[in-house]
């Protein structure tokens, strides 16, 4: 007889989801599914606008990586004008993509994931969670607040607000940065410094008390994919595709982003609204592939600033023989060595005099009736297609999402979990929360990848052997 | 100019590409208007699109908090309720409630402002659709009522003798 125990919804994670954990006869996992219940819309919804338009609304996808959506959408439309834009523009895009990227991942680890690293998985899952965390250590948990802080002081700085701004336009960005707003952030940088630092530092302290979880947390071998700099350096809005497989062989290189279609398809699953996509030479599901910052700092030959170098080669030291990381669990301490490089970068850049030129935007009519913008979102490579008629008509929108592109990882994180810690017909609340945060390490975003729309409900589903709903609950 | 004697902190939260769930950023795009013209001082107002802990240290710069968002609730057009610190397990960033907002900022920096809760009653939530005329209505309804509520404010010297 076939059993399925269902968990849904899955905790501290950005959107909702379940799991279903299909047992055999003899009380065994047999498969493990992560399941997205949010419909798919907003591409339908975008057809008809104009191309303009499509930054502002494309940034109201998600409340939480909408920086990266805006800066996405706003290169497409470049592509669809044909224009360069103005040196200023383009660095003024690369710091908010940059902080971005700073409250992304500060929310992603000081708040959804430090209560596992800190408390542990066999903790009270009463105190277990950010309340937890701040009996535990408060100045910790401030640290964690004001570091997002500054990613969204940045994007309102520049934005005007901190989310849906449509401030980053075709052609450009609308607005100029100003001195003041540079000398503010200038001045916050040594703390969130400190605190990326200290972020780092826990999360290798971590590692150790973790030796039972992390050999089966979604470990296994996959391709990594995103973008690199001329130098093979860590990049993040401009550059090259590259792919590495989990060997660390660079199996395709210097792949014009805006040719992503051929290379990576869309397999659809009848269980999920989540797509999965995947690397078109080896088909689905062999061509399975991760991003976001595991992929990234895999990929890359460096990074470019000091600090976060360091950390990126005793990263590299979790693999020998130059091998890809191919431990899932690391996405947290690769998220926070992002998180270096990325203050280390926004000084830099705020350092930069051309920051505060005047000129931020090329005008131009419609030149193309395509185009494809791309950067790194927090999770990933980000990918957004429009096809428009001659007047700037948005005819057809495709999206491809970080997430999804994590999706088979992250099926197969659930499946590698639940069959090393599930015994028999039971799920403790420790092994359920070690599933979830499998989950977790991708910090997957639901409202991104299926382009939500609406409320959905939950539900849970005890299905037989005859593939027959034997209970059922919504909410 | 009139200031405060209390500083005051207006948040509404929603996402105004989706029909009325952007009613209380409208609602504060109309009260700043009405702070200006009003000439008033010790205002601070904020428009998000999701509540989250972060929000804790901005509440704990100021004596009372008012969040503002839409409702499905069953309510004929608004209500307006003081609320309380209120734990909870587990959140999605997605979801956080003021109740869990306010404990954070108890919690995190030993400050608990007085915190209201206006709810405006929505009833449509489209992609791209404005606000429906209903919850026009019920705006106008709640901004009325709140001008009101906030002049006692201002001209009070201890907020909590107006609750």
């Amino acid at each position: 007889m076939s059993n399925v125990i269902t968990i849904s919804p899955v905790t501290r994670i950005e959107g909702h989801a379940k799991i279903t954990i299909h047992l055999n006869s003899k009380g065994e996992v047999e498969d493990a599914r992560f399941h997205v219940n949010e419909f798919r819309g907003f591409e339908k919804f975008c057809e008809g606008r104009l191309v303009w338009e499509m930054p502002g609304l494309t940034s109201r996808i998600c409340g939480i990586c909408p920086g990266s959506h805006l800066v996405t959408s706003a290169k497409a439309g470049d592509d669809i004008l044909a224009i360069g834009i103005p040196e200023t523009a383009e660095k003024l895009r690369r710091i908010l993509t940059l902080g971005q990227w700073v409250q992304s991942h500060a929310l992603s680890f000081f708040h959804l994931s430090s209560p596992d690293f800190l408390l542990g998985f066999d903790a009270d899952p009463a105190v277990r969670n950010i309340f937890g965390l701040m009996q535990h250590d408060k100045d910790f948990a401030r640290r964690g607040i004001r570091l997002r802080k500054f990613g969204q002081q940045i994007i309102e700085f520049l934005g005007g607000r901190r989310i849906h701004t449509p401030w980053a336009v075709a052609g450009g960005v609308r607005e100029p940065f100003t001195k003041e707003e540079q000398e503010k952030l200038l001045e916050w940088y040594p703390e969130v410094k400190e605190t990326a630092l200290l972020a780092v530092d826990v999360i290798k302290k971590t590692h150790e008390k973790f030796h039972a979880e992390i050999p089966s947390f979604g470990n296994f071998h996959s391709l990594y994919v995103g973008l690199v700099g001329p130098k093979g350096e860590l990049e993040y809005y401009g550059g090259t595709l590259r792919i590495m497989d989990s060997g660390g062989n660079i199996i395709a290189d210097n792949i014009d982003p805006r040719e992503y279609y051929k290379h990576f398809g869309e397999a659809s699953e009848s269980w999920s609204y989540l797509k999965f996509p995947y690397y078109k030479p080896l088909g689905y599901p062999n061509g399975i592939y991760r991003v976001g910052p595991l992929a990234r700092l895999n990929i890359c030959d460096s990074i470019e600033t000091p600090l976060a170098e360091k950390e990126r080669k005793l990263f590299k030291q979790l693999a020998p023989k130059m091998e890809s990381v191919n431990n899932s669990f690391y996405y947290h301490y690769a998220r926070m060595i992002e998180t270096v490089f990325a203050v280390e970068k926004i000084e830099e850049l705020l350092h930069d005099p051309s920051i505060l030129g005047k000129h931020v935007r090329s005008k131009a009519e419609i030149n193309r009736l395509e185009g494809v913008g791309f950067a790194e979102a927090p999770r990933g490579t980000l990918f957004h297609h429009y096809t428009v008629d001659e007047n700037g008509v948005i005819q057809k929108v495709n999206m491809l999402i970080a997430t999804a592109q994590n999706n088979m990882a992250m099926n197969r994180t659930v499946k590698q979990i639940a069959m090393r810690f599930i015994d028999g017909k039971k799920i403790s609340e420790p092994i359920l929360n070690r599933i979830e945060a499998g989950i977790r390490c991708f910090d997957p975003c639901l409202s991104c990848s299926t382009h939500a729309v609406g409320e959905m409900p939950l539900w849970v589903e005890l299905i037989d052997e005859q593939g027959s709903v034997i209970d059922e609950m919504k909410r | 100019m009139n200031v405060s004697q209390k500083k005051i902190l207006l948040h509404a939260y929603g996402n105004s590409g989706r029909g009325d769930d952007g009613v209380g950023n409208e609602f504060i795009h109309r009260i700043g208007e009405w702070i200006v013209k009003n000439d008033i001082h010790s205002i601070d107002t904020e428009s998000s699109f999701q509540l989250n802990i972060e929000h804790a240290a901005a509440m704990a710069d100021h004596d009372i908090v008012v969040f503002i968002d839409t409702t499905k609730a069953n309510i004929s057009s608004y209500s307006f309720s003081q609320i309380f610190p209120e734990s909870q397990h587990s959140f999605t960033s997605h979801s956080i409630s003021p109740s869990v907002v306010l404990s954070v900022c108890t919690e995190l920096y030993n400050h608990s402002p007085v915190v209201y809760f206006l709810q405006i009653k929505g009833y449509q939530w489209e992609f791209g659709a404005g606000l429906s005329v209903q919850a026009k209505v019920n705006l106008e309804t709640s901004f009325l009522f709140f001008c009101t509520k906030l002049q006692e404010w201002i001209d009070s010297k201890n907020v909590q003798e107006q609750v």
